[in-house]
């Protein structure tokens, strides 16, 4: 069991006990001293999951979670509270919350929390390398392939798409068998099932 | 305050006295003027007489010069008769004789050029005669050819004084002979006879050697004396002039005269002094008459009226005296409608006094009454007699009997010894210009418990600023103190619960507050458990774990520790501390809370150590009361920037705590009365936290007070004294 996670506490002793605990527990652990230093020290494309205070002066835990909604959307965030204020944890779920912990925190809450967060973080990041898979295919297409892929997808027949871009059916015949080639399918219900699924992105 | 009598002026004149110099300042200089003016009628009256008389003088002369010439003329046509030319003298005497009764004279002569007497008509003619000789007459007619007249002489034939007017008689030219009409001296008193002059003037005619020719009195007597030789001078000067002299006869008089160009003769008037001056004086005596007169009665009526008025005030005397001792005066009639006045007002004045003395009565008994009801001790010590007047009430107070000697020391003994120096002290300032004075310290009676009194005293100081007298009340305050000290009491007990409040409030930042070591305890004490349970445990590593654990949980124990002491009921001494540390402490409880609001606060605390003398924990609530009343000033509308600033200075001989916000600021209409007890904003507010937090500053001698910034939010500052400031 091995994973990154970001620590983010402004209470130094808090900050160094957690810190000690996920380390103990195998996690490799970075912590920061506040919302402003993690977002200084983040890098695109970050990785593992992000043990966050809710309170703490400066920007707090909510604003934090705000910003990365911009820029890190892929990463999970567990959220620690001192006092089980639920309005803080009804909105921080909303927006996309992994977890919303009660200080003190058991070890094994925490560790379970974290480790189902990396779990999820792993499928989506499996999920995304298959989507960028897709659309570089989808990128290799010429314009005139895209147009006729577009109309494919939506169900028209050769003659019909050569009608609609004013050409001969021989034409369209040969472009979808190079989208075909160049999509890597075989039959046109696979073609539109590569295209939904680039779609629902 | 008297004013110093006015110490009467050494000579005061009288009324009499006044209105006499008034009488002779009127009546003198009117007096003066009109003698001025009666001198100079006189001397114009006067001139005016010698001016008259001198035209008389020369009326006189030339009447008597028309009467020589007249005579001349006659003799001249008689020198011319045929008688003469023929040498016929008898015949001629004859002719003369006839003439002397028309020309009114003695007699007529006819002398040679030697002065021989040819004939004369008071001979018959043939009868011898004298030899005259060669006169002074003879010899002008001679040398001059002219007629003349000749000064007064004896005469040779009947030997009484006589004159001579010559005519030459001339044969073929030459002058052969002199015709002489001779005169007495009674010929010519008919000129003078013609002026009418007045009786007692005196007049005369002299010749050129100032002899009388005629006169207007004794004429018999005075003919042919000669005036004095200087009256002669005097003549001999002007032909016409007026001088002072005296007669032949011995009268004094005013002389005038005027002397005739063809005979030398003079006619000299002489006005009787007395005449002269008669007038004048006359006048001059009924000027004297009339204002002696007027001074008379001037002074007459000065000495009436003045009595008048004099007896006017001096019958005001008594009743002034009466009004004085306080009766109402009987103000007789008077003369005068002044005086008359002024006892009506002396009446007036009695009468106002006597009901402002019945008036001051009144507020007297009023003020005893008062003094009584109101349990009010009232007392005098005289300073320089060292002598100490109370009223029964305070002799009550005090434990005094009604006739038991007062002093200082005596009622200095029934004083609290722990009051007695402060009293002795307070009493001597009054002895070195201290005004007044209010002290309340507590007296011992000889049965009883302590009783509480006030006193308030008033010093009076002589005109030279000297402490005299000092007067004063005592009022038994033992309830009112009881009260006090209730007061006081409950006040701590609200402060108390205002505190409790105040905490209740925390609570949620407190308990995330203890939070925080609690998950460090925990989280470092799994981790430890982890680090045990591997193979190959990392014991330096636990060991670190453990003092950590330790240093966490002894935190939270401070937590508790602070918690329990503001919890606490019993208030804490005041000690020495630094109010920087103060503050950070504060800012320790409170941070929590402000950061559930969003918001944080910046100290600045400075480098310099602030020693104060204070009761901790009511500072502490102080600073949390504010620092929260900000937080939530600051949370209503979402701030600017979120940040509460506590800051701690030195501010001269003080320390300065400042909390500023930059919130929505204190309402305008609030700002004065925000210190007051229940005024709030908060909607569940009992409106008492400012209100302690005041009257705490004010038992450290200090100051709280507030005002909103210029860039919006407000300011609360608590000034305390340093506890080293001199």
């Amino acid at each position: 069991m091995s994973g990154l996670v970001h620590l983010v506490d402004d209470q130094p002793a808090v900050r160094k006990a957690l810190a000690r605990l996920l380390g103990a527990a195998g996690f490799t652990v970075r912590a920061y001293a506040g919302a402003q230093d993690f977002l200084d020290a983040l890098e695109d494309g970050a990785g593992g999951c992000l043990v966050l205070d809710l309170s703490m002066p400066g920007m707090d835990g909510l604003a934090l979670q705000q910003a990365l909604a911009a820029r890190a959307p892929q990463l999970p965030i567990i959220f620690l509270t001192g006092h089980g204020d639920i309005d803080s944890g009804v909105r921080a779920m909303k927006l996309g919350a992994a977890d919303f912990l009660t200080k003190p925190v058991d070890d094994a809450r925490l560790i379970a929390a974290i480790e189902a967060a990396l779990e999820q973080q792993r499928q989506l990041h499996s999920a995304d390398a298959e989507l960028a898979d897709i659309r570089q295919r989808l990128a290799t297409l010429t314009p005139r392939e895209t147009e006729v892929l577009e109309l494919l997808v939506e169900g028209l027949l050769n003659k019909q798409v050569a009608a609609a871009l004013g050409t001969v059916e021989k034409t369209v015949k040969v472009h979808r068998a190079r989208v075909m080639a160049k999509m890597q399918v075989r039959s046109p219900t696979a073609l539109v099932r590569l295209v939904d699924r680039a779609r629902r992105g | 305050m008297t004013p110093a009598p006015v110490p009467p002026r050494p000579h005061a004149p009288g009324v009499r006295a006044s209105l006499a110099l008034l009488v002779l300042a009127c009546v003198l200089p009117v007096a003066v003027v009109a003698a001025m003016l009666i001198a100079d009628f006189y001397h114009r009256e006067r001139a005016q007489l010698i001016d008259g008389t001198v035209a008389r003088a020369r009326a006189i002369i030339a009447a008597t010069d028309r009467d020589i010439e007249s005579t001349q003329l006659a003799l001249q046509i008689l020198s011319t008769s045929y008688l003469l030319r023929n040498q016929d003298l008898a015949g001629f005497h004859q002719r003369a004789t006839g003439l002397v009764g028309q020309l009114g004279a003695d007699s007529i002569v006819l002398l040679d050029t030697d002065g021989t007497l040819l004939l004369s008509t008071r001979r018959p003619y043939g009868a011898p005669l004298a030899r005259l000789g060669r006169a002074p007459l003879l010899q002008r007619i001679l040398a001059g050819g002219r007629p003349g007249v000749s000064d007064l002489f004896t005469g040779p034939l009947n030997g009484k004084p006589i004159f001579s007017i010559g005519v030459p008689v001339r044969r073929d030219g030459a002058i052969v002979m002199t015709l002489n009409a001779i005169y007495t001296p009674e010929h010519l008193q008919h000129v003078l006879g013609e002026q009418q002059l007045p009786a007692q003037w005196r007049a005369s005619i002299l010749d050129t050697d100032g002899r009388v020719v005629t006169r207007s009195h004794e004429l018999a007597t005075y003919a042919g004396q000669q005036v004095s030789p200087a009256l002669r001078r005097q003549l001999a000067g002007a032909s016409e002039s007026g001088l002072e002299s005296r007669t032949l006869d011995g009268q004094d008089v005013y002389v005038v005269y005027s002397r005739s160009p063809r005979t030398g003769w003079t006619a000299v008037l002489g006005i009787p002094r007395a005449e002269l001056t008669a007038r004048l004086s006359s006048t001059l005596a009924w000027l004297v008459a009339a204002t002696v007169a007027a001074l008379a009665a001037g002074l007459g009526l000065a000495w009436l009226l003045g009595g008048r008025i004099a007896r006017s005030v001096q019958a005001l005397v008594a009743p002034a005296r009466a009004v004085g001792a306080g009766g109402i005066p009987a103000i007789p009639p008077l003369h005068f409608r002044e005086a008359n006045q002024l006892g009506n007002a002396l009446r007036e004045a009695a009468l106002s006094m006597q009901r402002a003395r019945s008036g001051m009565r009144e507020s007297e008994q009023q003020l005893a009454l008062a003094a009584n009801a109101a349990h009010l001790g009232i007392w005098t010590r005289e300073l320089r007699s060292d002598t100490i007047w109370a009223s029964d009430q305070w002799r009550a107070l005090f434990g005094f009997g009604a006739h038991q000697p007062l002093t200082l020391d005596a009622m200095l003994a029934k004083v609290h010894p722990d009051d007695r120096a402060a009293v002795q002290r307070t009493l001597q300032d009054t002895l070195h210009g201290a005004p007044r004075y209010d002290m309340e310290y507590r007296l011992l009676p000889a049965g009883g418990g302590p009783r509480w009194i006030a006193s308030h005293g008033s010093v009076e100081f002589d005109e030279q600023g000297r402490p005299l007298r000092v007067r004063g009340v005592s009022l038994d305050i033992t309830a009112r103190k009881q009260a006090e000290l209730e007061l006081q009491q409950k006040q701590k007990e609200v402060t108390h619960l205002a505190r409790v409040a105040m905490l209740g409030e925390l609570s949620g930042a407190l308990a995330h507050e203890l939070n925080q070591p609690l998950t460090a305890i925990l989280s470092n004490a799994q981790a430890a458990r982890r680090f045990l349970a591997q193979p190959e445990p990392d014991l330096p590593e636990v060991a670190e774990i453990l003092i950590d654990i330790v240093a966490e949980d002894k935190r939270a124990g401070d937590i508790i520790q602070r918690l329990r002491r503001l919890f606490g009921k019993q208030d804490m001494p005041r000690q020495r501390l630094d109010a920087r540390e103060l503050a950070d402490g504060v800012i320790r409880l409170v941070r929590n809370d402000l950061i559930q609001h969003g918001l944080s606060v910046r100290a600045e605390l400075g480098d310099e150590p602030l020693a104060i003398q204070a009761d901790p924990v009511q500072l502490q609530q102080v600073l949390i009361n504010l620092l929260m009343n900000a937080c939530d000033a600051q949370a209503a509308p979402p701030a600017s920037d979120g940040v509460i600033v506590l800051r701690c200075a030195r501010d001269g001989a003080n320390a300065l705590f400042s909390v500023i916000d930059h919130g929505a600021g204190i309402a305008p209409d609030l700002l004065p009365r925000i210190f007051d007890p229940f005024t709030t904003t908060k909607a569940r507010g009992m409106g008492l936290g400012l209100s302690i937090c005041r009257s705490i500053a004010t038992a450290h001698q200090g100051t709280l007070w507030a005002h909103n910034n210029p860039d919006g939010g407000a300011s609360f500052h608590l000034r305390l004294p340093l506890a080293d400031a001199p």
